[in-house]
């Protein structure tokens, strides 16, 4: 598969007075997979909720599959953070995966049918919850949660999966886990966009690296940026084309 | 009081009002209390307060009065709510004591104080008529079927409504369709405890069912059935002590729920 997966100009996203994200510009091809790193309040995730058509822009332009958001929502997915989840919601794990397999629109008396629950079953296999289907997701632990996030959103054979921190506060085993379900992912020319604290995994996980504080810090193969710790954390900027200009 | 029931036509139709009521608390009780929108209905309960007054003063049914401004309140909360720059609390409170102030003013500009204001205020189960109950029944069709119809919508919404946006569910449809319903469920609930105690039939059923439902469904059935077995015993005490019902229901819940409460902390720390 090639083409382009996301192709996003000069987007700025701001809150009232604040400037969140600023004039980023990248572009991430069908069957890459990119990391986005940056500090705590950096914009990671402000930038995550507007590629996804969650905040509105300040100015900018975001494509997805070459068009626009909402004509794409059918092909893309997403995992939010585990905590922006309640976990003590009344569901068991196979019922929260189904809730992926409708569709756009609304579906009156519309009911999970048996193939629905067949591919439910063999998402979680995919994803190591085989066994688990009839549990309560409050009896999840935390990289169990995390990967019935993964789960679910593989569940519609999206041709671009976003996820928002995969990684956070979950062990080393759901760690390495979550990665090789990404990196088996991509294998299928599909695309992942992540964020994450994990900067590790952003070195050897991922094919394009983006390093967000505000603006675009560095964009480039993962390889080329040097120390991505001073790249976060205000050292001199080290990018494989210039500050702020990227290689795509 | 079971003898009593067939005697007398005002306890059937209370008993018959509480099975309606039942079926509105298992199923809007558990989506807002899922939603997190509680406040908000409370503050849609006491907005409907100003057209009960206006209705009054107009000469039309109060409770028509109630359902239009329960109505224009939900939408108006949903709209805050979608454009976002204000906190919706601020204006959920800024509805909650207008709509009070509203009823206050425009039963002050009547020549007398409406006799049967209290029971809007703090409900009387023990005054349905069979007019009432053919509302309450036709909205409790109206309720059940819009939640039945959509209900793995409802199910995903409730779950992670920001997922569901981004698989194409209509996300917004269902948020101004529950503000409808829960502005319906509030009108049909006024008659049962009253504007200031709906909120608590509202949420007590529904949060004494999560400690023992393991899907949204059995929520749904169990928030019922207490709701149903408080309105029962409300009735009851109301009956033998000679006290308000809409308090007496309240009491029932309050005191099943705080049980709840302790006997899931004991288990919990045991």
């Amino acid at each position: 598969m090639s083409g382009s997966a996301l192709s996003v100009k000069n987007l700025s996203v701001s809150y009232g007075a604040v400037e969140a994200v600023e004039n980023i510009t990248l572009d991430i091809n069908a069957g890459e997979s990119l990391c986005i790193v940056g500090p705590n309040g950096g914009g990671k995730t402000t930038f995550l909720n507007a590629v996804l058509g969650f905040l509105k822009p300040d100015g900018g332009e975001i494509k997805i599959l070459g068009g626009s958001i909402k004509k794409a929502y059918s092909k893309i997915s997403f995992v939010p953070q585990a905590s922006d989840v309640d976990r003590n919601f009344p569901i068991s794990v196979r019922e929260a995966v189904l809730t992926a397999s409708l569709k756009s629109g609304l579906h009156p008396f519309e009911f999970f049918d048996k193939a629905d629950c067949g591919k439910a079953l063999s998402v979680l296999k995919e994803v190591g919850l085989d066994g688990y289907e009839n549990r309560k997701i409050s009896f999840l632990s935390g990289g169990e949660f995390q990967r019935l996030l993964i789960a679910r959103a593989i569940m519609g054979d999206p041709q671009i999966l976003l996820l928002d921190e995969p990684t956070a506060n979950v062990d080393l085993y759901s760690r390495n886990k979550i990665f090789a379900l990404l990196g088996e992912f991509c294998r299928d020319g599909k695309t992942v966009i992540t964020v994450t604290h994990d900067l590790a995994a952003a070195k050897a996980c991922f094919s394009k690296l983006a390093v967000i504080n505000k603006e675009l810090i560095f964009f480039g193969d993962p390889d080329k940026s040097g120390d991505i710790a001073s790249l976060i954390y205000g050292q001199p900027a080290k990018t494989e084309s210039g500050r702020g200009e990227t290689d795509a | 009081m079971l003898k009593a029931v067939f005697q007398y036509d005002f306890l059937r139709n209370a008993l018959i009002a509480s099975l309606l009521s039942a079926v509105i608390c298992g199923i809007i009780g558990v989506i807002t209390s899922q939603k997190k929108l509680l406040m908000m209905t409370g503050g849609i309960a006491h907005t409907a307060y100003g057209g009960v007054g206006l209705g009054y003063l107009l000469g039309f049914e109060p409770t028509l009065g109630a359902g239009i401004f329960a109505v224009a309140s939900a939408f108006i909360i949903g709209a805050v709510r979608k454009k976002g720059g204000v906190h919706t609390d601020i204006v959920i409170a800024m509805l909650w004591s207008l709509g009070m102030a509203l009823g206050i003013a425009f039963t002050g500009l009547m020549p007398a104080y409406p006799p049967d204001m209290n029971a809007y205020l703090f409900g009387n189960i023990l005054t349905v008529t069979k007019k009432d109950l053919y509302a309450m029944a036709a909205l409790t069709a109206v309720i059940l079927l819009a939640v039945v119809m959509f209900y793995n919508d409802w199910l995903a919404f409730l779950f992670d409504s920001g997922f569901s946006r981004v698989s194409g569910i209509k996300t917004g449809v269902l948020e101004y369709l529950l503000l409808v319903l829960v502005a319906l469920s509030i009108v049909e609930l006024i008659r049962v405890v009253g504007i200031i105690l709906v909120i608590a039939l509202l949420s007590a059923p529904a949060a004494t069912a999560a400690f023992f439902a393991k899907s949204l469904k059995g929520q749904m059935l169990i928030a019922g059935i207490f709701c149903f077995g408080f309105c029962f015993t409300g009735l009851l005490i109301s009956y033998n002590l000679s006290i308000a019902s809409g308090a007496a229901i309240v009491f029932a819940a309050a005191a099943v729920y705080f049980t709840a409460l302790l006997f899931s902390k004991l288990r919990k720390n045991s």
